[in-house]
């Protein structure tokens, strides 16, 4: 045989073969067309679902929904296709009235439906690089009778979306719930903490760093009225010193006048006069000086003549006079001038005994006895009244030291108060920091939950409804006839293909030259009488 | 079951052959030409003859033998006929050169055409050539379902004795000759077909018949041995023994390759005049 095929070859092919292609070949289309013709048909109905993006920008409200829309549609496609809703379903629509094993129904209705998502390329605003985004998907679901299967579509489709917004919602409500139970947990925190500072604070009302300037204005008032008191005291002091000069020259009782002019001296007024010259002597004679001696036993014998007298005032009088003398001397003859030194001397005797003498005594004294004359009761009484005021304003004086001892006290403790108070105050702002910012949070959480469960974040929405199918999407007659003449003529020239190759006959003349090294000495077509063959046995 | 078919066979043939006349004139002729075969001297011989009358001359509507696809008797095809024509110039030459006057016809399988070109050949030749031709049917076996008998078949005759006859000794020679009505051709039917053919065709009076019959007139004599197919029985190598050289039919997209290089083998040493490439199609 020849390796490569000949025209002629080619056409002993043709005519060999076309016997079995073309039984092959109707009887492929023959099957395939009954089949195309019987086969039941579907009808097929779509609804188009359009993922709808976020109105409101990013920038100004992040969605909760941190998932991606595949992984999302997935997710409530694993939802809708449960069993018990598509059972549901079966049993509402009454589908596949043909099958009893509910498995086997499921089955086919998964089947049945179809999610065909529609991606469309974009480009990525920040990076630039192409990418693709579902932005819808087509739902279909196919049966026998084109008034369920619209029914059953479109049902399919409310589904997607109420699963979808569940989810949503879901996840929204996640977010908040934490960030509530969290700020719940923080407003106690807070709560507690403010508690703490209130109590500290009337605890600690005026140690607190904001009553300072109140306690040093306070102290510095209560320090004027110490200066005011002060000086009040002075002056009284000064008051009663010049009453008590004042009374010294006046006589308790009126003046009896001798007869020399002189005031006749009674024996009280002797015995002062003979003290007061006592102590001029003293300061310039020796005590055993018999002047002196003289002078004690007269006075020794007054006093028991009258009793017990006083020469305070007389004292008194003597010394602020002595003073001033002592003041002029001084000035005039200097401190070591004799008669200074003798002056100075009887100003310290006397003054001791001023000293000695006291207040107390002056008045007994005074009110002891039953004077008659007014300008000396005058005069008592301005001492009186003028000691008590002295009394009241020592007395008012002492309140405030103590008053103002309180403040300063109060003034130390200011730092070690503040220091604390710092402390839980930083706590507090602490906790109501945190508390804040979970706030805000929960705040942004709540308007990204509203937007998110409302119709301005991602959502799914119907754009296409599903419509009874007027003609049944399947079979494709046509194509499966194509498809049949298709596989037709690739099986018929298979088998001619097989046949032929199988086929070791001889074809020609140089066939057999070449087997038999004979020569062929003739050929001799097949011959048709055009008179039928007849059969022979 | 055989013969019930064979008998509604014979009906039904019956109704479309013409009935078998008997023409005092043409038996007359055909002795003559019978007796150039089977007369042991060149002149006719009145016993001889007389005693070859038994002989049945039948005549045959030339539209049956047409049907039955023997061409050659007329040339309304013109192709085949030409085709026969130029296979048997090519036979006639080969024989010429190797000096012989016979032939065996064969193929590796049956209905592969071995006796529908004997057949033809004979014709053509007989018709055209100043040649009388002598077809013997020595396919002894038609066994196969699908082989057709060579007078029956061809000439639609209804024979009753043949070869089979003559070698088991219940013929002689004279009484299995026919003429199917066509000048200078004479048939040697096969006649009932037998198992131990291998046997009959090698035995003596087989050689002695075609001894007797090759050496008269060699020269204006053809005589055409139509065999049996070769893969299958051991006939035609017996048969090859007597004959000058042998004709290969192979039949077009039918014979395998395996078996015509199995028929060279087994016809190594026997001259092959040419194959054949019957019916074809192309
Ligand atoms: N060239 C040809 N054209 C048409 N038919 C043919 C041809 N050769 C043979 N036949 C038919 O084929 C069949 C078998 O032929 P036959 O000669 O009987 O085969 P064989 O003798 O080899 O068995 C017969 O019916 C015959 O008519
Ligand atoms: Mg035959």
């Amino acid at each position: 045989m020849s390796t490569y095929i000949t025209i002629m070859d080619f056409k002993g092919i043709i005519r060999r073969r076309k016997g079995i292609f073309l039984v092959t070949f109707l009887m492929i289309i023959l099957i395939v067309s009954a089949i195309a013709v019987y086969l039941p048909p579907i009808y097929s109905a779509e609804a188009t679902i359009v993922i709808e993006n976020q109105e409101i920008p990013e920038e100004y409200v992040k969605s909760t929904i941190t998932t991606y829309v595949n992984e999302r549609l997935h997710n409530i496609e694993q939802r809708v296709m449960s069993r018990d809703k598509l059972m549901e379903i079966i049993h509402t629509y009454g589908l596949y009235p043909e099958m009893d094993s509910t498995a086997e129904m499921v089955d086919k209705m998964r089947k049945a439906i179809q999610l065909r998502p529609i991606d469309i390329q974009i480009s990525d605003k920040q990076s630039g690089r192409q990418m693709m985004i579902t932005t819808a998907f087509i739902l279909s679901y196919e049966g026998s009778d084109p008034v369920s299967v619209e029914k059953v579509t479109n049902l399919l489709a409310d589904l997607f979306i109420k699963e979808d917004k569940q989810a949503r919602e879901q996840m929204a409500g996640t977010t908040t719930g934490f960030f509530e139970k969290e700020l719940k947990g923080l407003k106690q925190e807070v709560l507690r903490h403010e508690k703490k500072i209130s109590e500290f604070k009337i605890e600690n009302i005026e140690k607190l760093p904001g009553s300072t300037t109140i306690n040093l204005q306070a102290i510095s008032r209560l320090e004027l009225d110490l200066d005011r008191i002060d000086t009040r005291v002075q002056t009284l002091r000064q008051k009663k010193i010049l009453f008590q000069g004042q009374i010294a020259n006046t006589e308790a009782l009126m003046p009896v006048m001798t007869e020399d002019g002189k005031m006749a001296s009674n024996p009280s007024e002797r015995l002062k006069y003979l003290r007061l010259q006592l102590i001029r002597l003293q300061a310039s004679l020796l005590p055993k000086h018999p002047d002196i001696k003289a002078l004690k036993n007269e006075i020794a014998e007054l006093e028991a003549q009258v009793g017990e007298t006083d020469a305070s005032v007389e004292k008194i009088r003597l010394l602020v006079s002595l003073q001033s003398q002592l003041a002029q001397s001084q000035a005039k003859l200097g401190k070591t001038h004799p008669d200074v030194v003798r002056l100075s001397k009887e100003v310290e005797i006397l003054s001791n005994e001023v000293d000695q003498l006291g207040m107390a005594k002056i008045i007994t004294q005074i009110s002891d006895e039953k004077p008659d004359n007014p300008a000396y009761m005058n005069l008592k009484t301005q001492i009186l009244i003028t000691e008590e005021e002295i009394k009241a304003a020592y007395s008012e004086r002492k309140k405030i030291e103590e008053k103002l001892e309180d403040y300063r006290k109060k003034l130390e403790m200011v730092p070690l108060v503040e220091e604390e108070y710092n402390k839980l105050t930083m706590d507090y702002e602490n906790a109501k920091h945190k508390y804040n910012e979970i706030l805000n949070k929960l705040l942004t959480a709540k308007i990204s939950r509203e937007m998110d469960m409302g119709q301005s974040g991602e959502r799914f929405t119907i754009t296409e409804q599903a419509v009874i199918p007027e003609a049944p999407s399947k079979p494709d007659r046509i194509k499966i006839i194509l498809l049949g003449i298709v596989l037709g003529l690739g099986t018929g020239i298979a088998l001619a293909a097989l046949k032929e190759g199988l086929d070791h006959s001889v074809k020609s003349a140089d066939d057999i030259e070449s087997i038999t090294g004979v020569p062929v000495i003739g050929t001799i077509s097949i011959f048709n009488p055009r008179i039928k063959k007849e059969s022979i046995g | 079951m055989n013969k019930l078919l064979q008998a509604m066979d014979k009906v039904r043939k019956s109704e479309h052959a013409s009935p078998i006349r008997f023409d005092e004139q043409r038996i007359e002729r055909e002795f003559s030409t019978l007796g150039t075969f089977i007369g042991k001297e060149s002149s006719p011989n009145r016993e001889v003859q007389v005693k070859y009358s038994k002989t049945k001359v039948q005549t045959n509507d030339p539209k049956i033998l047409k049907k039955n696809k023997i061409l050659s008797i007329n040339d309304d095809d013109r192709e085949t006929t030409n085709q026969l024509r130029y296979l048997r110039t090519q036979v006639l030459d080969k024989l010429k050169a190797i000096g012989g006057n016979s032939l065996l016809i064969t193929s590796a399988n049956s209905y592969e055409g071995k006796t529908f070109t004997s057949i033809n050949l004979g014709v053509s030749i007989a018709k055209e050539f100043d040649k009388t031709v002598l077809i013997i049917d020595a396919d002894l076996r038609k066994s196969s379902h699908n082989h057709c008998v060579f007078s029956k078949d061809f000439f639609d005759l209804d024979v009753d004795k043949g070869l089979v006859d003559y070698l088991e000794g219940n013929a002689e020679i004279p009484e299995i000759l026919i003429n199917p009505g066509i000048p200078k051709l004479t048939l040697i039917p096969s006649g009932k077909p037998t198992p131990n053919a291998a046997e009959l065709l090698n035995s003596a009076k087989m050689q002695e018949m075609m001894a007797e019959i090759k050496k008269r007139y060699p020269s204006d004599r053809l005589i055409i041995v139509d065999g049996p197919p070769l893969i299958q029985y051991p006939d035609p190598i017996i048969l090859s023994r007597f004959v000058d050289g042998v004709l290969l039919i192979v039949e077009a997209e039918k014979t395998s390759s395996e078996d015509l290089r199995k028929v060279i083998a087994n016809l190594k040493d026997i001259p092959i005049i040419g194959t054949v490439l019957n019916k074809n199609k192309g």
